[in-house]
């Protein structure tokens, strides 16, 4: 099948692409963009992994395909710590231990990075309802949820 | 797994994407993909040529009509749970929108797809069939509206022709007073439910049933609405609607499916009619 010419903004940045219509964002992101911070499980939208944020919000690069994203700004995971710096949410997740492989933890950056700001101060509930669209095989969940909640809490204070 | 190859054309807007699918042999709508696209990338699905929506702003967004919210196809699960006036108007739908899958689903997921997707377990057909929506479908020859109970034919079937378009669904309003519920029985949280139901009860000033609507999702082919015209004149309460719940689960199709048999699918969607009367009843109390 044909290539078409598609420019993606990933993280502020430019990329001039030739892709194939069936190249799906996740797919893009990692191997023409060099983000491998993007990370691939089921490419059926049930692990969470490979979420970004497109103009701001979560959604999942492997039910994308990247020639829909002309236009459109993606996040990954590379754009979240500023200048070396971890985010709170990331720090949160280093403190409480809330990651052992770190396969899953991209993702869920990304969609709790989104969340937590239209939901500074959730309480327990709404953070396990939160992350329920993430597949984590490591931690239980516990040392998560424990860093979603610390993150809130130091956002909160910062601001 | 990755998609075949196809063609792709991204649709400026509603009559572009009719006018080119009416000219092509093997297109499919793409809409918000979260379902078509694990097909395709399962390859489930394999057409030579997808036609995106997500351009067509005039397919999105909510309008107050007489008698009920029409909703445009490309309305986002998101909107349809966020939205101030579908959460006044119509609760029930923004509550099973809300429920759909994941923030990332129902932040890219249409009302469109879902309903023309059909998935027997899904949500907005469930409401759609509950409430009597009627649908809106476009081809480059004609528009024609056709109600969610003729609609939804069987799984991932319905009565849309490969050439038209579902442009919009109209909900009717819900009367002054009518309790609303919705219950679904899934193993985690935004899954596909395994059972589902949804229930509209209103009450005369004595506390009897004026009105019922019940449906069930989850255990049939598709979304099936209950004959509730019975339950006129009772007051509701556990027995009545356990009675109800055994007869109509009883009436229906149900067949065994991979590690649930028939007998557990009817005993679980009879748990949910119960709860979702329960909770309508609940609601109807307190608007009286």
């Amino acid at each position: 099948m044909k290539r078409v010419p598609v420019t993606l903004d990933v993280n502020g940045e430019s990329h001039a692409l030739s892709l194939e219509p069936r190249r799906l964002l996740s797919d893009a992101l990692r191997e023409e963009c060099g983000l491998t911070g993007v990370h691939v499980g089921c490419e059926n939208g049930v692990c969470g992994a490979c979420t970004v944020l497109i103009d701001g919000a979560p959604a999942r690069a492997c039910l994308i395909f990247a020639v829909q994203m002309q236009g459109h700004a993606i996040a990954t995971i590379e754009s979240v710590a500023r200048g070396g710096a971890l985010s709170p949410l990331q720090q949160a997740l280093h403190e409480e231990h809330g990651l052992q492989c770190g396969f899953c933890t991209p993702g869920l950056v990304m969609t709790m990075e989104a969340w937590l700001k239209d939901n500074p101060d959730p309480d327990e509930t709404a953070i396990r309802a939160a992350l329920s669209g993430h597949l984590c095989r490591c931690t239980g969940y516990q040392s998560i949820v424990a860093a979603v909640k610390r993150a809130a809490r130091i956002a909160r204070e910062r601001a | 797994m990755k998609p075949a190859p196809f063609a792709y054309h991204r649709a400026a807007d509603a009559t572009d994407a009719l006018a080119v699918m009416a000219g092509a042999s093997d297109a499919a709508f793409l809409s918000g993909g979260q379902s078509l696209a694990p097909m395709l990338n399962l390859r489930m699905a394999r057409p030579a040529l997808l036609i995106d929506l997500n351009d067509c702003a005039e397919l999105s967004g909510v309008t107050l009509g007489d008698g009920g919210l029409r909703i445009g196809a490309l309305t986002r699960h998101h909107h349809l749970a966020t939205d101030a006036t579908v959460r006044s108007r119509h609760p029930l739908l923004a509550e099973a929108a809300a429920t759909i899958g994941s923030d990332a689903i129902r932040r890219r997921g249409t009302l469109g797809g879902s309903l023309a997707h059909a998935d027997p377990a899904a949500q907005l057909p469930l409401i759609a069939t509950l409430c009597g929506a009627v649908i809106a479908l476009q081809s480059a020859r004609g528009a024609r509206m056709i109600e969610a109970d003729d609609f939804f034919v069987s799984a991932l079937e319905t009565a849309r022709e490969p050439n038209e378009l579902v442009v919009a669904a109209t909900f009717p309003d819900l009367a002054p007073a009518t309790g609303w519920g919705l219950a679904q029985l899934c193993k985690v949280a935004g899954d596909f439910a395994v059972a589902s139901a949804a229930a509209t009860l209103a009450l005369d000033g004595a506390g009897a049933i004026v009105d019922a609507r019940l449906a069930v999702g989850a255990v049939c082919d598709r979304p099936m609405a209950l004959d509730a015209a019975g339950l006129r004149g009772a007051r509701p309460g556990p027995d009545v609607f356990e009675d109800f719940a055994m007869a109509a689960v009883g009436a229906l199709d149900i067949a065994d499916a991979p590690g649930i048999d028939a007998d557990d699918r009817r005993d679980l969607a009879a748990a949910m009619i119960v709860e979702a009367m329960t909770r309508a009843a609940a609601r109807a109390g307190r608007a009286a």
